[in-house]
């Protein structure tokens, strides 16, 4: 497995080095250099011939060039991290460009939000009107046949007749926005129709244009509520797939979130396994898979835990499911077999095994593991937030969708007490 | 109710109109059955449909008190005109027949289920009144009379009661607005979490490359310094191995020339003179050995060596030259 091709080679490194090996020479040169004063007794030039050769021999090691190579080295690394910041600009500034692209549809798109809202709220003040009237006539029914009542009504019944054409004709007047409005100016056009003894095939026809507009709604036409819907819901799950890709994702088993299917039970995410370990280690952080015992219980015992308990969570207000992903535990504890953890250098301990750390010495050491999972988490958990996105506006598109079932209602006794059979 | 069973039951309910001595509004605004249908045998079965209800009507009209009581009769007929079926539906008492319409409607009272081929006959269907006292165009007995309402009044009551029902709807409309409106705000939030989120997202994958970037830099900053270090004492050592070889060096031509000169010892100044010649060209070629190899090693780019090495026989020459070395050696 990796984790054990990592630590036989930091064992190997150990046994083997250059250190080792000059440190030998240098004993050598050391016994060539003190005349002997034992039985054998050496030439002076012998001794000095094999001195001076020693002496190439260790020169040969100490051969300068390092520190032009290192500075070589160095400078790679800064030109590395120089053409990184470049891509990061460049990305930014292709980011930028998109967005700036995008923005005169996104203008567009708030002017034709816009134009929709003051017409929806344009009806609004035109129901706030007309309970006005309606007050008046309780306290004084037969204000009913005063002209400036009638008037009044009169003037309601066109604004809203003309509005709610404007925003049936609109861009997103078929959409779950305009559907908020719609039972509103239903009630408000065919009552004051009412109060003003409009003919009843008037009043039929205004039903027949509202029955029209409900169905558009509730249909499949780009705009609808049904499209939203659909919109959301492909939008959604096609995100679910992208993080079914991803680690912390398949930790969650995000895969059966899908929009469509009835949200399974909630499941605990170990999000950071970060070890740390007995035996000394070089390079970086790096992921490995605790796959042994030994792994587990000897090499690297302690390990940092991060858990969150991922799951779906009721909204209330929108009678929808959003997803919870809530911090359970964070603390030192051990891995689990099969756990993908990060493994980073051993520190300096003074001696000291890894089971004998303390919590935020643990945490300390854990912390390239830590970091290394951080940005991941953050984009998991703004993958969450749009998905809750989605799933709140299709929410909003269902409840949408309901009060077009109260329009059905509406119009169906309309109908009834005009005798429409 | 079958067609023959309406015409008997309408012969023997048959009872004369009489004046009423109370008028009310929408009773005196009512029509006789003969009147609204001109047609005998039609009033006939009309009135033979509402004979059987009399009784429940005044009982209701005792028990609540109200000023009258609705029936519908929805008539249906088919593609020729014959009547099909007419059916009386109860709608209830009420201060008035839109009160009354209104409680018909609100219990659900729908008057038959329309069948294949059965057509809706607007002209046909009416809509009776009934009201306790002595008004109104017909008796229904049990101190009751009605009449029924003409089409022009009942399309105004049933306005009156389309706006009755219209203004409820629109109170239910407005709450369902603004719980919608708060729905509306709840997912405006979810939108600015997403950015905010995404944001910090961003953000914090930015910081952690620019940690990543700096570490990098530090990283290889701390290996510069100590490669430097490393070289420094490399340079050193190596200068004070040339150094240590050049003494040997010196040793080794010191005894070279002890071999060479020791059987000479002795001898005259002449030849003391040639051999210190001698050893002079034998030293200017060492020097020149040692030239070479500083030059070979300077071709290695190892200048500091090289330039150490030259300095070394510099200084051999000199010693030789300047300190005499030979007259030491040959007194």
């Amino acid at each position: 497995m990796q984790s054990d091709r990592i630590f036989a080679s930091a064992q190997h490194r150990a046994r083997v080095s250059k250190r080792r090996f000059l440190a030998s020479l240098a004993g050598g040169v050391a016994l060539a250099a003190v005349p002997t004063t034992g039985a054998a007794v050496m030439d002076p030039m012998t001794a000095l011939a094999i001195a001076n050769t020693t002496l190439s021999v260790v020169k040969s090691f100490t051969r300068s060039g390092d520190g032009l190579a290192a500075m070589l080295r160095a400078q790679l690394v800064r030109l590395d991290v120089i053409i990184g910041q470049l891509n990061d600009i460049q990305s930014s500034i292709t980011r930028l460009q998109i967005r700036i692209d995008e923005l005169p549809d996104e203008i567009q798109g708030l002017l034709r939000e816009e134009y929709r809202d003051e017409l929806i709220n344009g009806l609004v003040a035109a129901a706030d009107q007309y309970a006005q009237v309606l007050s008046a006539l309780q306290r004084d029914p037969a204000s009913i046949t005063h002209s400036t009542t009638v008037t009044e009504l009169h003037d309601i019944l066109a604004d809203v007749s003309r509005l709610r054409t404007r925003l049936r004709r609109s861009r997103g007047g078929i959409g779950p926005e305009a559907a908020t409005i719609v039972p509103i100016a239903l009630a408000l056009e065919v009552g004051a129709q009412g109060r003003l003894q409009v003919p009843s095939a008037r009043i039929r026809a205004t039903l027949d244009s509202y029955d029209e507009w409900a169905r558009s709604m509730s249909g499949s036409e780009p705009g609808s509520i049904g499209s939203e819907i659909a919109t959301q819901r492909d939008l959604h799950d096609a995100l679910i797939d992208d993080l079914a890709a991803t680690r912390i994702g398949r930790l969650a088993q995000i895969g059966q979130y899908k929009m469509a299917l009835s949200p399974p039970r909630p499941v605990v995410v170990r999000e950071v396994c970060s070890l740390v370990c007995n035996v000394p280690l070089t390079g970086g952080a790096r992921d490995v898979v605790v796959s042994t015992r030994a792994l587990r219980d000897s090499i690297c015992p302690v390990a940092w835990l991060s858990e969150r308990e991922f799951g779906p969570r009721l909204n209330p207000d929108l009678r929808a499911y959003q997803l919870s992903y809530t911090p359970t535990y964070e603390g030192p504890g051990r891995s689990n077999i099969g756990d993908n953890c990060t493994v980073d250098r051993r520190h300096n301990r003074d001696g000291r095994e890894a089971s004998e750390l303390t919590a935020s010495e643990v945490r300390r050491e854990a912390r390239p593991g830590i970091r290394r999972h951080a940005a991941e988490s953050t984009l998991f958990q703004a993958a969450l937030t749009r998905l809750d996105y989605f799933r709140a506006r299709a929410a909003y598109s269902v409840n949408a969708l309901e009060l077009l079932g109260d329009v059905s209602r509406q119009t169906s006794q309309y109908r009834t007490l005009l005798r429409d059979s | 109710m079958r067609l023959t069973a309406i015409v008997s039951a309408i012969a023997v309910s048959l009872a004369p109109l009489g004046v009423s001595a109370q008028p009310v509004r929408y009773i005196r605004g009512t029509v006789s059955v003969a009147q609204f249908f001109g047609d005998r045998v039609a009033a006939a079965r009309a009135r033979a449909n509402v004979r059987a209800m009399v009784p429940s009507i005044a009982e209701d009209l005792r028990l609540t008190g109200e000023a009258g009581f609705l029936v519908e009769v929805p008539v249906y007929t088919n593609a020729d005109g014959r009547i099909l079926s007419q059916a009386p539906v109860s709608c209830g008492s009420g201060a008035n027949p839109a009160d009354a319409l209104l409680n018909c409607y609100e219990r659900r009272a729908m008057p038959v289920t329309p069948q294949v081929g059965w057509i809706y006959s607007s002209r046909l269907s009416h809509v009776l009144w009934f009201e306790r006292g002595q008004a109104g165009p017909e008796s229904a007995g049990s101190g009751t009379r009605y009449g029924i309402i003409p089409q022009d009044a009942l399309a105004e009551v049933r306005a009156q009661v389309i706006a009755t029902v219209s203004d409820r709807n629109l109170y239910n409309a407005r709450t369902e607005e603004r719980r919608m409106r708060v729905l509306g705000f709840l997912v405006e939030r979810a939108a600015r979490q997403v950015r905010d989120a995404e944001t910090r997202a961003l953000l914090n994958a930015d910081m952690e490359r620019l940690q990543r970037n700096r570490a990098a830099i530090s990283q290889a900053d701390a290996e510069l310094t100590a490669a430097l270090d490393r070289e420094a004492r490399a340079n050193n050592l190596s200068q004070q191995i040339s150094m240590l070889q050049g003494v040997i060096a010196l040793g080794q031509s010191v005894g070279e020339l002890y071999d060479r000169m020791g059987a000479e010892r002795g001898s005259d100044s002449h030849l003391r003179l040639e051999n210190t010649a001698a050893a002079i060209e034998w030293l200017g070629s060492y020097s020149s050995r040692m030239g070479q190899e500083a030059s070979a090693l300077r071709s290695r780019t190892e200048t500091l060596r090289a330039s150490s090495l030259q300095t070394e026989a510099s200084i051999e020459r000199t010693l030789i030259n300047d300190l005499g070395i030979p007259r030491t050696v040959l007194p």
